[in-house]
């Protein structure tokens, strides 16, 4: 299974002065399984890209083809998109801003009734998903979404996504404008859905760093085109082009550069924080001998159990 | 030098259902010097952004004073004193700008303070160049990056001549780049034109190189020093979700593995100069 | 999407882009007025010559202009058959049971049509050279004498202009809440009308409470940088009128005296014409 991107073209207000092409002859193939991440800089084209994999804009020109449901421009197929949008899952930007019921449950349960299911089966689903996003189905199920905290609302919203249990889950930016400890939160928990939910993941991300800590593969998109599609280990290696268009390199791989131009040794790619560490201890280990350390250490400062942490009552900050 | 912004005792509680109070801000004492880089950190929830609030009389305190250059910002009489001499810049960049076009939206803040006309021309001049958007004079905000509109939030607020500036996350919605393009502006004001800076936020690499860093926790200051000296007690910092920044964190990890690296480092050279003392 | 806090704005730079917007006000209701003193074919070719004429110089293709009347292209489809079975007078051409076509009612029928035409086609000349900002600036100035007599009018124009600096945010905003709701297979633009409703329900409940949010924010944006709204303010833009515009000034008069020497004068030059052509022939 597959997802075949041929040829895509977009443009935005097109034939008036304001006209701006977005996509510009995207060629792309997303297969079954991969743990993507796509960055680039606001108006790189990345965000237009997503919103065609699951049909949100209808397609101009080229054509899109997700695990065998094939569209093309000028073709209105209705049952085709429901399948569709019931494929690929969608996790806005912000996602919590959607949130509209009275009851965790109830918007949790919007998606999947959109999809038919009986009353049965939706609220099984409901439950599995707010379970899986970490959060304890029987406390929250009734209380309203407006009342959570900023990471609760936001594991909400992403249940409400997952209850749809698409095979391919998208999300764009899912850690924006939360605090340390709640992007750590929904860091594991996209590891997480990835093992139980959607085993196909797509990450978008402005952050390299965050995106270093899963992704196996990166797409880097600039002026509507894709300019990198590599291996993360292979990326940044790249890291003057990189630079040239605006993009970081990650810290890690930075570190390691000047470690290694002063002649340290460090085995393996470094592309992750984790990477780092493990390669600054294997490295110690190897010269000292006789007191050697442990090599089974983690860079991050949270530890969560059961992937996810309960969030306890932090309140919000405006009244 | 001189005191800009004291607090007393300060509380401030938001009502909540059933006649209870949430206290989001608990007896805070703060004294804050002229010219200071001041970064205020916390989680969402911290009392953060209240406390920003009460620095120009957005809010006023339900317990205790907030003196700013020795005026009462619960003075209705002087408030306008307050707010012209503590500029606010808000989180989101877009709903911050008044007019369409960017000129007009930095004269706002002056056409309200009734300054002269050829003054606020001056201003606008010299707000636009202190961000960097010269420009833009004419342009609209609407198709601009995050970086951009929030660096003429910040020259919306210069035109009003303040001696403060408080950041209320300004840069918790931008981007890399965006977040760079607004420190850079900030840091430059503060070193340049002796502008007082309170930046808050919840990122600790921003902190790192601030004068002083203030943290904040259930509404309360807990920790409050230069940033190396807060960074030092990590154990603290992420008991209260906060986490120390990257480089800080690798050297505390490695030196609690038993590697003889300082935990206190926050400069990426000097942690990698001690690496290849070791390795 | 397209910004409406420009609306129609069509950006060429030209000349009339640089008038003063009060005075493109004013013309637009000199000509709005004029319109009406219109009775002849000729002096509707001479308008429709004027509008020409402002095209070429505003840089607007008449393309655009004439797309404007699209939009009431069915109205007045309807008016002008209304026009021509109802309206009886001169020469009757075709009659069956109580409908009666006659030569005064086609000629009504006609000239009714052009005379809506032509003022949606100058109206939407004054929007594709006028952003609503600009607008709502001219707006305030001429309504200032209204002021002393207790009318708001600096309030009402910060609210005309922070509507529109609101309003492409609040569109995008609606874009992005739909499509997200689209994704959870929400179908809003499909069923019968309380269905549709029922359906919008999912994106007005978060567009609501965005609204409320950004509302907040910006009462707090206005606090923070001194909103008042005394008599000490100062404004840094003056509306100043120029010899452009004096120039335009005499060029619409002129317009307008041409007009209004046919209706007045000649009565309508349109049978001298025909007369000129009968003595050609005969």
């Amino acid at each position: 299974m597959q997802i075949v991107v041929k040829d895509l073209n977009y443009t935005y207000s097109a034939r008036t002065p304001f006209e701006r092409h977005a996509l510009k002859g995207v060629n792309l193939t997303i297969n079954e399984g991969d743990f993507l991440g796509i960055i680039g800089h606001t108006g790189s084209g990345k965000s237009t890209f997503i919103m065609h994999l699951n049909g949100l804009y209808k397609l101009q020109s080229g054509e899109i083809d997700v695990f065998d449901i094939k569209l093309v421009p000028d073709k209105k197929n209705k049952s085709d998109l429901r399948r569709l949008r019931g494929t690929v899952g969608m996790v806005f930007q912000y996602p919590e801003y959607q949130l509209f019921e009275d009851t965790v449950a109830k918007d949790v349960a919007f998606g999947p009734k959109n999809m038919g299911l009986d009353d049965e089966e939706v609220a099984k689903r409901v439950k599995r998903a707010i379970e899986l996003v970490g959060l304890d189905y029987e406390d929250i199920k009734d209380r309203a979404p407006f009342e959570l905290s900023g990471g609760q609302k936001r594991r909400v919203a992403i249940a409400g996504i997952i209850a749809m249990q698409p095979k391919v889950l998208i999300l764009d930016e899912p850690t924006a404008g939360l605090d340390p400890y709640g992007k750590e939160q929904i860091l594991s928990l996209i590891t997480h859905l990835k093992k139980e939910c959607s085993p196909t993941v797509i990450v978008i991300s402005h952050d390299v760093d965050e995106i270093t800590r899963f992704a196996s593969r990166i797409i880097v998109f600039n002026d509507g085109k894709v300019m990198f599609d590599l291996p993360m280990n292979e990326l940044f290696r790249h890291a003057d082009e990189l630079h040239s268009v605006g993009l970081e390199i990650p810290k890690a791989v930075r570190i390691a550069d000047k470690l290694r131009k002063r002649g340290v040794e460090l085995e393996g790619d470094i592309v992750s924080l984790n990477d780092l560490l493990h390669a600054i201890v294997k490295a110690y280990n190897k010269k000292h001998i006789d007191k050697t350390v442990n090599e089974n250490i983690n860079f991050s400062a949270f530890e969560f159990k059961n992937e996810v942490a309960e969030d306890g009552k932090d309140g919000e900050d405006k009244g | 030098m001189a005191t800009a912004i004291k607090l007393e005792n300060v509380s401030f509680s938001y009502p909540m259902n059933e006649g209870e109070e949430h206290k989001a801000v608990n007896g805070v004492s703060l004294e804050i010097e002229e010219g200071t880089f001041v970064a205020l950190v916390g989680h969402n929830g911290s009392g953060k952004s209240t406390l920003a609030k009460l620095l120009n009389g957005l809010l006023t305190p339900t317990g205790g004073r907030v003196l700013v250059y020795g005026v009462d910002t619960a003075d209705d009489k002087k408030i306008f004193d307050v707010r012209s001499s503590v500029g606010m810049v808000f989180q989101n960049p877009d709903n911050q700008m008044i007019a369409t076009n960017v000129e007009d939206d930095i004269a706002f803040g002056p056409e309200n303070l009734g300054v002269p006309r050829e003054e606020i021309i001056r201003r606008v001049d010299w707000a636009l160049e202190k961000v960097g958007m010269s420009e833009f004079r004419n342009a609209t905000p609407f198709k601009m990056s995050g970086g951009q509109k929030q660096r003429l939030a910040i020259a919306g607020i210069l035109a009003i001549k303040p001696r403060v500036m408080v950041l209320d996350e300004s840069t918790a919605m931008l981007d890399p780049k965006g977040r760079d393009e607004v420190m850079n502006v900030v840091k430059q004001l503060n070193r340049e034109e002796k502008m007082t800076v309170i930046h808050i936020t919840h990122y600790m690499d921003e902190a790192l190189d601030a004068d002083r860093l203030i943290v904040m926790n259930d509404g309360k200051v807990v920790l409050d020093g230069k940033p190396s000296e807060v960074f030092a007690e990590h154990k603290l910092l992420t008991k209260i979700k906060l986490g120390v920044p990257c480089v800080t964190q690798l050297a505390v990890t490695l030196s609690e593995a038993g590697i003889a690296v300082d935990p206190r480092i926050t400069d990426e050279e000097e942690l990698v100069d001690s690496l290849c003392r070791l390795l | 999407m397209r910004d409406v806090s420009f609306g129609q704005y069509y950006p060429t730079g030209s000349i009339v882009h640089r008038l003063d917007p009060r005075a493109k006000v004013i013309f637009s209701i000199i000509f709005m007025v004029t319109i009406f003193f219109v009775v002849s074919y000729a002096a509707y070719a001479l308008v429709a010559l004027f509008l020409v004429f402002v095209c070429l110089v505003s840089r607007i293709s008449v393309k655009n202009v004439l797309k404007s009347v699209k939009a009431i292209l069915f109205i007045m489809l309807f008016t002008a058959i209304i026009n021509i079975f109802f309206y009886d007078s001169g020469k009757v051409l075709f009659e069956w049971w109580k409908i009666k076509i006659t030569l005064g009612g086609i000629d009504f029928a006609i000239k009714m049509a052009l005379r809506i035409s032509l003022l949606v086609m100058g109206t939407s000349l004054l929007s594709f050279t006028t952003t609503p900002m600009e607008l709502t600036d001219a707006i305030e100035s001429l309504l200032k004498p209204l002021k002393y007599i207790g009318v708001p009018v600096h309030d009402i124009a910060l609210i005309m202009s922070i509507a529109l600096r609101f309003i492409p945010g609040l569109m995008d905003e609606t874009d992005k809440i739909m499509m997200a709701q689209k994704a959870r297979g929400a179908e809003i633009d499909t069923g019968g009308l309380v269905k549709k409703v029922k359906a919008m329900l999912p994106v007005l409940i978060p567009l609501f409470v965005s609204a409320i949010r950004r509302a907040d924010e910006l009462a707090d944006a206005l606090d923070a940088r001194c909103y008042n709204a005394t008599d000490r303010r100062t404004k840094m833009k003056v509306l100043r009128l120029s010899w452009k515009d004096l120039i335009a000034f005499l060029i619409v008069a002129a317009f307008a005296t041409l007009i209004f020497l046919d209706k007045y004068l000649a009565g309508g030059v349109d049978k001298y014409i025909v007369e000129f052509f009968k003595g050609l022939f005969s």
